[in-house]
């Protein structure tokens, strides 16, 4: 149903079954404060103030979503779930927690309860691009290849035109170009990622699967150059297994 | 030229479907022995890693031994409890039970051991052990009835510093067994232990980054069981090395050595052509070294089987948690990331895994996957790291193109725990795998395989752990089936199984063709047991 419904939103001939997304409250007066302190990475005095908040205001579905993005930041997934889930039960609801909750459950290893949190998230919201692009990554895990280049097309699609959204559109490439290459077509996946990298030339991780699949295709020199840059864009963007440094 | 023995056994009992059924017999069977790795909780990386099993006929009466080699504490890492050897007790009916057979076997060692494998290192027909220690290690040479001496200096085995595994195979191709050692840091026991470092709010056990990584050391065999020291690796930089097996990867009849290292680029080190043999890292140019988004893994253990059917050795690794184990599938020279493709990721996410193996549990022809699991920090939970400090093993079972996570209600397979090492092995001569599992200072088990299928039986054929058969291709054809499998014992994280391989036919099959190198023989499947033949030939 969900897919039938994005085909609609992006093909057109049919009425979406929820144009408009749903109303998300603004973050406002103190709630600010709080989620700027989440993006300095001060997770324990940002809990601290969200909980004296949510003490005052129960209800306040705003605060039980920032409760749980400090911990989602703080890789605390399991953590996060509940307060999700909480500011999607308030009234009214803060809808982007059904987006958070879908990354949760996939990084506490749900699957099924993250794609239910995703098309979750695509009712109340069918135009957020990175929705897609998670329900794309669930798809390729799964082995469904059509459902996969579906939700990453959507992904570009919605993105493309958004200038604040260009890493949003690379990442969305790099994992389309897997669809390719599980089909065979190693050049058009080679190509997928060259326009990614040129997105975002940060995204090792695409660099490092163009020059492996450069190697496959016997541009030997290509790759070498594509893997030193790789390197390259590693050092500069701290990256990790999940161990501590 | 030595005659290989094959020995033929067939599964009895019939069920009406397939069916894994793995069950911890320990209480009845033995041993009872509970490994030593410093303190519980470990406070220290040297406490983390747990002990090793190996599985091998010691005492050359055709059933399969274990020796644990087991760990001490870092206030005393040279006089800890000591290793053990278990005599299989195997009898007529098939009943488990193993006994302590260390003083007979002139087993005395104290410093503190990580892993063993078994091999005939000097050519005289039986398995001698090779012991990784932290501290250094120990050759133990057997006599053949299960008595062991220790030649570590005469032959020029003291590698030093904290060893990780040992992998043997004929690398330089003169027809004997070379060792290649992984090693992973510089420990010092009488320094202070580094401080813990902060991951996801919690405070944890540091390293191994930070620490020093220590050289792999490749020691070439004379031909008689004493070694020189190679200058092969010279040129290798410095890893944190936890596992490694040498295997033909690529089909050019030459062994190439595949190197797990934890937080860093895994290697596939291929020999020189010429002399003096030199190794060569081709990891990175083959995609080897990481998995496909280019990230360095922490790998723990390797499994090999043939999971695409094209009979070439693909790779699936062990690694830390909030990443998945990883499949490497071969294409000719290259290595490709197939692990969400076949479905090994996602179920892997929330563990941390230590010994992995494909073999057919469930005798339907292709061969499925265990991982044992449990991870290396006390305070791990699934709030604070989406991961728990005890985990159940996890069988992926093949399904069409993918692996299927089973879930299990009650039994060894639903119990938490902190294992690491494992080996297989049929204990119990009955035509399947067996292991033996080693907790994090916990118990030695025995599981039972008792798998069946309705309509097809398990073979298990025994080779020798010799410089012929380690690392080698052996094709087996039933009917109009073909099982690709490679002898490579020590695959599992500081473990060695035992030298067989186990596929299943059909029950009504009675003739199979084994095929190694350039030699077919038949097999003759209705016999139970024992097929003879000479396949070195």
């Amino acid at each position: 149903m969900v897919l039938t419904g994005l085909c609609c939103l992006l093909m057109g001939g049919c009425e979406p079954e929820n144009p408009d997304p749903a109303p998300v409250p603004a973050m406002t007066g103190e709630l600010v404060e709080h989620y700027n302190l989440i993006l300095a990475g001060q997770y324990g005095p940002a809990r601290v103030r969200l909980r004296q908040r949510i003490d005052t205001a129960p209800g306040d579905g705003r605060a039980h979503f920032l409760m749980g993005l400090a911990h989602h930041h703080e890789r605390a997934y399991s953590k996060a779930v509940p307060w999700f889930e909480r500011a999607l039960a308030a009234d009214p609801p803060y809808p982007p927690a059904a987006h958070f909750l879908g990354w949760a459950f996939y990084h506490a290893g749900d699957a099924n309860k993250s794609q239910a949190a995703f098309e979750r998230h695509l009712q109340l919201d069918p135009n957020e691009g990175d929705t897609h692009f998670g329900l794309g990554v669930l798809a390729l895990e799964r082995g469904d290849l059509d459902d996969a280049d579906a939700f990453f097309e959507n992904a570009i699609a919605l993105q493309r035109s958004n200038p604040d959204r260009r890493g949003g559109v690379a990442k969305s490439l790099a994992r389309r170009s897997e669809v390719l290459e599980q089909r065979g077509d190693v050049a058009g996946a080679v190509s997928m990622l060259a326009e990614a990298v040129s997105m975002e030339p940060d995204l090792h991780e695409a660099l490092y699967r163009q020059a492996r699949l450069l190697r496959r295709l016997g541009r030997d020199d290509e790759a070498t150059a594509t893997e030193a840059a790789a390197n390259d864009a590693k050092a500069r963007v701290e990256s990790s297994d999940g161990r501590p440094r | 030229m030595r005659r290989l023995l094959l020995v033929l056994v067939l599964t009895a009992c019939e069920r009406e479907s397939p069916q894994i059924l793995l069950v911890d017999v320990t209480e009845q069977a033995g041993p009872e022995f509970v490994t030593s790795s410093g303190g519980m909780p470990p406070r220290s990386i040297v406490e983390v890693n747990g002990p090793g099993v190996c599985l091998f006929d010691a005492d050359g009466d055709g059933d399969l031994d274990l020796f644990v080699a087991n760990g001490a504490s870092p206030d005393d890492p040279e006089h800890g409890p000591g290793s053990r050897m278990f005599r299989n007790m195997l009898n007529d009916d098939k009943t488990l039970r193993f006994t302590d057979m260390t003083e007979t076997a002139g087993i005395d060692l104290q410093r503190w051991a990580t892993s063993a494998t078994a091999a005939d290192f000097d050519n005289d027909g039986d398995d001698d052990l090779y012991v990784t220690c932290i501290g250094n290690d120990a050759l133990l040479r057997n006599d053949g009835k299960g008595r062991f001496t220790d030649v570590t200096a005469a032959a020029g085995a003291a590698v030093s510093g904290w060893s990780t595994g040992a992998a043997p195979g004929d690398i330089d191709r003169d027809g004997d067994l070379d060792l290649y050692i992984t090693r992973y840091v510089d420990w010092n026991f009488d320094a202070p232990s580094p401080a813990t470092v902060n991951f996801r709010g919690q405070q944890v056990i540091a390293g191994p980054a930070g620490l020093m990584p220590l050289a792999d050391v490749l020691l070439l065999n004379r031909g008689d069981g004493t070694f020189d020291q190679s200058d092969a690796t010279a040129n290798l930089p410095a890893a944190y090395g936890l596992n490694a097996v040498m295997l033909d990867a690529d089909d050019d009849d030459q062994l190439e050595v595949l190197v797990g290292n934890d937080g860093m680029s895994n290697q596939l080190l291929e020999p020189s052509k010429g002399i003096p043999l030199q190794l060569r890292d081709v990891g990175r140019e083959r995609g080897f070294a990481t998995n496909m988004s280019g990230a360095e893994q922490a790998t723990m253990g390797l499994a090999v089987g043939d999971v695409d059917g094209t009979g070439t050795p693909d790779i699936i690794s062990t690694n830390f948690s909030s990443d998945t184990n990883t499949l490497l599938i071969t294409e000719g020279q290259h290595f490709v990331d197939r692990t969400n493709a076949m479905g090994i990721g996602p179920p892997t996410r929330s563990l941390l895994g230590w010994t992995t193996r494909l073999l057919d549990l469930d005798h339907d022809g292709d061969e499925d996957l265990l991982t044992l699991n449990g991870h290396v920090y006390p305070n791990a939970t699934p709030e604070s790291m989406a991961s728990a400090w005890r985990q159940p093993a996890l069988i992926q079972r093949r399904d069409g193109d993918r692996f299927v996570p089973m879930s299990f209600e009650t039994g060894w397979l639903a119990e938490d725990r902190v294992d690491r090492s494992g080996a297989f092995g049929d204990l119990d001569a009955d035509g399947d795998l067996d292991l033996v599992t080693a907790e994090l200072n916990g118990p030695v088990r025995i599981i039972e395989n008792r798998s069946s299928h309705p309509d097809r039986r398990g073979i298990v054929l025994d080779f020798d752990n010799d410089a012929f058969m380690l690392g080698a291709h052996i094709i087996i054809k039933a009917g109009s089936e073909t099982h690709h499998r490679w002898l490579v014992p020590g695959t599992d994280f500081q473990g060695w199984s035992a030298p067989q391989i186990h596929f299943s036919v059909p029950r009504e099959l009675h003739n199979a063709t084994i095929t190694i190198g350039n030699t077919t023989r038949q097999i003759d499947l209705s016999r139970n047991p024992a097929a003879v033949t000479d396949v070195k030939q």
